[in-house]
């Protein structure tokens, strides 16, 4: 790797809270497209 | 206060030099710095769409280009200053400024920010790239309507993808603000102690995560009716093309919020600083932005009340919208309590700010006009509604862009823009921006449809204001062009505070702000909170 | 002291804001009352709410000014220190909402009385096509085509010689208008054959999308004899800058008069297919059909606009197989904007425009249709059922 994350002496705390909050927002996204196209093949 | 010397980067390895350095770039001030760049850039394509549509609507007939080429330019003009210039601005002032309000040292996800980013310049490759595609860009207007937008040609399918991608884009971006601003707070930071552009780039990113899938999947079925035989929006199929319509609008309108909530920020943090008084009714403000952010999700049906909804439908969302009018007003009230009885001075930043304030007011109003079923029943799909959103979007968000660009210039080159351009480029932003949309509520009224590459005689006169306005308006960007690379490249030394009433952690940094800020957290207590931001 | 300064620059700014704002108005264009109960009540409407937000506007610029002009540090003002305060949140959040509701009450009674589509004396039938529309009366049973018509469409042309200026009614103007009766209670069925279209007349108060699969209502009373016009205001294409609607309202005896004179017309035509056409006859009344059908796309002179639009001067159609050519006039051919003219046009207007292509342009094909031929087929293509679904159906 070219270079270090200049917030590499974040906590690891944060730096793991950090990375949970990202996967549950992304499920969310992932959920809510889903959903969306569902409605296109159930709800015509 | 807590005072915090950003320390040297003695601590990281050699940095890559020229283009590879930006490429794998992992900084937030360096992948900010290549949002607001390339978004100036899409922010000039753009504009130069608009002239073209400018230059043809100047006098009645066909002169320059044919319909189809001027469909073509009024959906790219949408596509590029919405996805390119406006929604990157605001993601580039967030990555450079977000860390550095509220005492992070990085943001949460720094691969994940330069991928965000990495993807947009290919995004925006392939969207401009069918403009030069045997079937020519998109041509159904930027809410790409079925059954008009199946017509497309093949270079429909670079178009989703393109959309895809930046969507793509987006939510990372997204969730790396949230993840940040929930994560790596300083010690102190509370939620209720941020600056107002945090509170408003949360709750936008809340706004993106929720509606940008919803977008992908409205064009993935777009997708797949041109491309794989699907009927979703094929009424002979047994779809129906007014599903579509909702779909969009569903992501469409909390987009409109997701386009000024950052910039309500912006305006939040230079007004008090240049009254040199706290902001007025913080709290309200947060819970006005987040009732605003709510209120966008149940509003979407007003962009169609001429489909032919129920009654009951039409009334509930003629209410919802107007109620909207809540949050946006107290948050303008606010405002003006701000600067009353302060001791304003008027830099740039501030002009750009009050300028801000009443020309999206006016774009507000006449945003509640548009609410109102039965007169919108005439306003719908005519240059009123061009107007109003061209004041909401370019006095308001652009204008917003403009305001926190010199603001912030300072701290992001260690040297002061040159004020007495910066000044000249407000004002004939300001005339010219006027003179170019004022018309248009005239034009809407008296019964020109919008997006049309030509009109009747007695439209004459206004459009030919409107369209000088419009010349002017694109000419004074590249004044700010210039006074931007005028600044990178040099001029008076700024201070770590720069302006007199400033307030708030990025302050505290040197300017121009080190590569690397807040490696040890600063702790922050009641003397940064905004509420009670003192003068000293 | 304080106070009374602000008191007196405020009354000052409001003053020249409203001047400023009296200017704005005075020198623009506004919504026209037009001529029907609804119209009326909607300028009424929009009268009212321009009239509370100009209102709310001057008053809070006034006080926006007011604090520009007294609290800036050029005159010595020191800022206040106060950050809140419960009482006026509260103020303007109340306020704004009793203004919504006074908005919302008469915007509700509007709606409801323009939602009743009941009680029609007669029933119009619009279907937008690109790039013009359709009327069908319903109870008369008369149906034409009404597009832009021909002095516009010359001078709208890149490099047309004439100025727009000198055409009467630029783009507001059609080859066939819609006639309506005055103070008959009219309901209009709209719908499309191909994309959505929308249709407004700005005096007749709104305007309703045209939607293909769908159809949907709105009603009017007219209560003025006059011309109104209108256009399409849903992006609908190329040419959607050019498909007008206009409107002669006329007292209904004068309507009587009309619907006689169209059925008679109508009779003249009745067996027009059955009979057998001359070539001069075919090629202009093929002309005609060419110009107002056609040409929008595929040029006056056969030229087209590649890639989307072929031309016709010298194509493997025009010159190719007669068969595969009235095939492709009939039923159109999916996945492009050719549309199928088999339902849309009488046999006699398909024969000509065949007749016209083939001959005209320099494709001397010397080939000549013959209206019952077209007419045969049209059977056959009614009783199949195949009604052409426009591009979209894919």
């Amino acid at each position: 790797m070219a270079r270090q994350d200049s917030n590499r002496e974040a906590p690891v705390t944060r730096r793991r809270g950090a990375r949970r909050t990202a996967v549950v927002l992304a499920v969310i996204a992932g959920i809510i497209y889903a959903a969306f196209i569902g409605r296109g093949v159930f709800g015509g | 206060m807590t005072t915090q010397t950003a320390h040297a980067d003695d601590h990281h390895h050699e940095a890559p030099k020229g283009l590879a350095r930006w490429l794998f770039t992992t900084n937030h001030k360096e992948i900010g710095s290549l949002y607001l760049i390339f978004s100036l850039a899409m922010f000039l394509v753009g504009g130069a769409m608009a002239m073209i549509i400018r230059a043809e609507l100047f006098s009645p007939g066909l002169q320059l280009v044919n319909p189809e080429f001027f469909n073509q330019m009024t959906t790219m003009h949408a596509l590029v200053m919405i996805f390119g210039a406006v929604m990157p601005a605001f993601v580039g002032l967030a990555n450079w400024m977000v860390p550095m309000m509220i005492g992070a040292p990085d943001m949460a996800l720094p691969r994940m920010n330069n991928w965000s980013f990495w993807i947009l310049p290919f995004a925006f490759l392939m969207l401009l790239s069918t403009l030069f595609m045997p079937s020519g860009a998109p041509a159904s207007g930027w809410t790409l309507y079925p059954p008009l937008s199946l017509q497309g040609g093949n270079s429909f399918a670079f178009v989703i993808f393109a959309i895809h991608l930046m969507g793509i884009s987006s939510i990372m971006g997204a969730i790396n603000i949230i993840a940040t601003i929930l994560n790596m707070r300083a010690p102190g930071m509370t939620l209720l102690r941020m600056p107002l552009f945090v509170w408003t780039w949360l709750i936008t990113a809340f706004l993106l995560i929720a509606v940008m899938p919803v977008l992908a999947g409205a064009v993935t079925m777009l997708l797949t009716d041109r491309f794989f035989d699907t009927s979703f929006f094929n009424a002979a199929g047994g779809g129906d093309p007014v599903m579509y319509q909702h779909i969009f609008w569903f992501f469409g309108h909390p987009e409109v919020y997701i386009m000024i909530l950052p910039a309500f920020g912006i305006i939040s943090e230079i007004i008090p600083t240049f009254s040199r008084k706290p902001l007025f009714g913080y709290t309200a403000m947060v819970y006005a932005t987040a009732s605003i952010a709510f209120l966008s999700f149940i509003v979407w049906a007003h962009h169609m009340f001429t489909v032919g909804m129920p009654l009951g439908a039409s009334l509930f969302f003629m209410y919802a919208t107007m109620i909207i009018a809540v949050p946006t007003g107290i948050k303008v009230f606010n405002w003006v309590s701000t600067m009353w009885r302060g001791s304003m001075t008027f830099e740039t930043p501030m002009l750009f700010a009050i300028a801000f304030v009443i020309l999206f007011t006016i774009g507000g109003l006449s945003g509640v006009m548009l609410a109102i079923v039965p007169a919108d029943f005439q306003y719908h799909d005519t240059y009123f509604v061009v107007a109003h959103f061209h004041y909401v979007l370019v006095t308001g968000a652009v204008f917003a862009i403009m305001a926190a660009a010199y603001y912030w210039l300072p701290k992001w080159t260690g040297h002061m823009y040159d004020e007495r351009l910066g000044k000249i480029h407000f004002w004939w932003s300001t005339i010219s921006v006027n003179v170019l949309f004022f018309p248009q509520h005239y034009l809407g009224l008296a019964g020109m449809p919008r997006r049309i590459p030509d009109y009747a005689v007695q439209f004459a006169e206004f459009n030919m204001i409107s369209s000088i306005g419009g010349f002017a308006f694109g000419l004074a960007q590249l004044l700010f062009v210039y006074i931007v690379i005028k600044c990178v490249r040099g001029g008076e030394k700024a201070t770590a505070q720069v302006w007199e009433g400033a307030r708030g952690l990025e302050w505290t940094v040197p300017s121009p702000a080190p590569l690397h800020t807040f490696d040890t957290p600063p702790l922050v207590d009641d003397s940064l909170e905004h509420k009670d931001r003192l003068p000293s | 002291m304080k106070r009374t300064n602000e008191m007196i620059v405020g009354l000052a700014m409001v003053a020249v804001i409203s001047v400023i704002t009296w200017a704005l108005f005075a020198v623009g264009d506004n919504m026209t009352p037009g001529v029907t109960p609804f119209s009326k009540d909607v300028y009424q409407l929009h009268m009212i709410i321009l009239g509370i937000v100009t209102v709310i506007g001057v008053l809070v610029f006034a006080a926006m000014f007011t604090s520009i002009y007294l609290h800036r540090k050029s005159r010595g003002a020191k800022a206040a220190q106060f950050t809140h305060s419960t009482k006026a949140e509260v103020t303007w959040t109340v306020i704004p909402i009793l203004i919504l509701v006074v908005m919302a009450v008469p915007a509700t009674q509007v709606l409801i009385d323009m939602e009743d589509t009941s009680g029609a004396e007669l029933n119009v039938k619009v279907t937008g096509y690109q790039w013009l529309w359709e009327y069908e009366y319903i109870e008369d049973e008369i149906q034409f085509y009404s597009a832009l018509d021909r002095d516009s469409n010359y001078a709208r042309q890149i490099g047309a010689t004439r100025d727009p200026r000198e055409v009467e009614n630029y783009l507001l103007e059609v080859d066939k208008r819609v006639v309506l009766p005055t103070d008959t209670r009219i309901r209009f069925l709209l719908t499309s054959n191909d994309v959505i279209h929308s249709w407004w007349v700005p005096d007749l108060g709104w305007k309703r999308d045209a939607i293909p699969g769908m159809v949907n209502e709105a009603w009017t009373l007219i209560e003025e004899p006059g011309i109104y016009r209108g256009q399409c205001t849903e992006l609908c294409g190329k040419d959607h800058g050019f498909m007008p609607v206009v409107i002669e309202a006329v007292t209904p005896e004068e309507y009587r008069a009309w619907v006689d004179s169209q059925k008679a017309e109508m009779a003249a035509n009745d067996n027009a297919a059955e009979r057998t056409w001359t070539r001069d006859e075919l090629m202009t009344l093929g002309a005609d059909v060419y110009a107002a059908q056609c040409a929008s796309c595929h040029q006056g002179d056969g030229s087209g606009l590649e890639p989307a639009f072929p031309a016709l001067a010298g194509s493997a159609v025009t010159v190719g197989a007669i068969e595969d050519h009235i095939d492709l006039i009939m039923n159109g051919r999916p996945g492009t904007a050719m549309a199928g003219f088999g339902q849309r046009l009488a046999a006699e207007d398909i024969a000509a425009a065949l007749t016209y292509t083939r001959n005209a342009f320099g494709n001397e094909t010397g080939d000549m249709v013959q209206p019952m031929r077209i007419l045969k087929l049209k059977n056959g293509v009614v009783e199949g059922g195949v009604a052409d679904t426009g591009p979209a159906g894919l």
